[in-house]
C-alpha cells in the first residue's frame, strides 16, 4: 500500500506544475485580442477545463473511483446541464418575446443617457 | 455499540460511511454554484448594459489567490499521503501550510473587497458587480469552512490517529475532496468573473 501511495508522489508533484502553468496560460490567454470574441471565451473555458480535469482526475482520484460515484456524478452532470439550459428557455419565453424585465432598463437608460448599468 | 463501515468498505458500494456522504454533498453542491453560473451566463448574455467589471478586477491579485489555492490542493493531498505512509509529523506540517495558503487567500480577498467597497462598488452598484460578490463571496465561505474543518483536525481532532488512524485517514481523504471541490470552482470563477 504505501509503495502505490509513494508512485503518487511525483504525480502530484507533476500536476501541480502543470495546474500553475495553465494559470499562466489563462492570463495569458486573456491578454490576446481574438478576432471574435467567442474564441477567446473558448479558449479560457478550454484551459479552465483542463485544470479541473487535472484537479479532479488526480487530487480528487476520479479516474480510479468507485461506480457508485461516477453514477452519482453522471446524474449530476445531467442536471447540471439541465440548469445550464433553464435560463435559455426564460430567454426565449420573456426577452425574446417582449416580456423581458431589460426592456424597462433599456427604457429607463434611455431616458438618463447612461452607455452602461451601473450607478447609484 | 460501533457504526459499520466506518473504516471498512460496504460490500454493494465499495466505499465507507463519509466517502458515500461527501461525494454525495458535493453534488448538491455543484447544483448549488452550477445555478449562480447559470444565473451568471443568463443575466450576462441578456443585458445589453453590462457593466464590464473586468475593468475594476485586480487580475494579478486573483492571479495569486489562483497559484495559493492549488498550491494548498496539492499541500492537502501531501497530508493525506503522509498518513498513508504513517508519519505524522509531515502530516502536521503539510496541514498547517494549507491553512496558510487558505489564510492567505482569506487576507488578499479581504484587500481585493476593501478596495471595491472604497471606491464605491458594492453589490448594489450593478448587477455584474452584486454577481462577482455573491459568487467570491460564497466561495469565500466555503474556505472558510474549510479552514474551520482544517484548525479541528490539527488542533482536537488529531486525537483520534491514537485511537482509530485508519479512521482518522479517512476523514482527511474526505476534508481533502471537499477542499479540492472549493479549488475546483475557483479555477472556474476566476477565467469567468475575472478575464472573459
Amino acid at each position: 500500500m504505501s509503495d502505490d501511495i509513494k508512485h503518487h508522489i511525483p504525480v502530484y508533484k507533476n500536476v501541480f506544475i502543470a495546474l500553475l502553468i495553465l494559470t499562466a496560460c489563462t492570463v495569458g490567454a486573456s491578454y490576446i485580442h481574438f478576432s471574435y470574441a467567442w474564441i477567446g471565451l473558448l479558449v479560457g473555458l478550454l484551459i479552465a477545463s483542463a485544470k479541473g480535469y487535472l484537479v479532479a482526475s488526480q487530487f480528487m482520484h476520479l479516474n480510479n473511483e468507485k461506480r457508485f460515484i461516477y453514477g452519482v456524478l453522471t446524474l449530476t452532470v445531467v442536471f447540471f446541464f439541465v440548469l445550464l439550459l433553464m435560463p435559455l428557455l426564460w430567454d426565449e419565453n420573456s426577452v425574446a418575446h417582449g416580456n423581458g424585465a431589460y426592456e424597462n432598463v433599456s427604457h429607463e437608460h434611455s431616458d438618463e443617457g447612461h452607455h452602461h448599468e451601473g450607478g447609484h | 455499540m460501533k457504526i459499520p463501515y466506518n473504516e471498512d468498505l460496504r460490500p454493494d458500494t465499495g466505499l465507507y460511511n463519509a466517502k458515500l456522504g461527501i461525494w454525495l454533498f458535493l453534488a448538491s453542491e455543484v447544483m448549488l454554484f452550477g445555478a449562480l453560473f447559470s444565473a451568471y451566463i443568463m443575466l450576462r448574455s441578456s443585458n445589453p448594459y453590462w457593466f464590464d467589471i473586468k475593468t475594476i478586477l485586480n487580475v494579478p491579485l486573483a492571479t495569486l489567490n489562483t497559484a495559493l489555492l492549488i498550491t494548498s490542493s496539492v499541500t492537502m493531498v501531501m497530508s493525506w499521503v503522509s498518513l498513508k505512509l504513517k508519519d505524522l509529523n509531515k502530516f502536521k506540517l503539510y496541514l498547517m501550510l494549507t491553512l496558510l495558503c487558505s489564510f492567505g487567500f482569506l487576507i488578499v480577498k479581504y484587500f481585493e473587497y476593501s478596495a471595491k467597497f472604497a471606491h464605491g462598488y458594492i453589490p448594489a452598484y450593478s448587477t455584474s458587480l452584486a454577481c462577482y460578490f455573491t459568487m467570491t463571496g460564497l466561495h469565500v465561505l466555503h474556505v472558510i469552512g474549510g479552514i474551520i474543518v482544517f484548525l479541528y483536525f490539527i488542533g482536537p481532532g488529531i486525537d483520534m490517529w491514537n485511537s482509530e488512524p485508519e479512521r482518522f485517514t479517512n476523514r482527511i481523504e474526505v476534508a481533502g475532496l471537499y477542499w479540492h471541490f472549493v479549488d475546483l470552482v475557483w479555477i472556474f470563477l476566476f477565467p469567468a468573473l475575472y478575464l472573459l
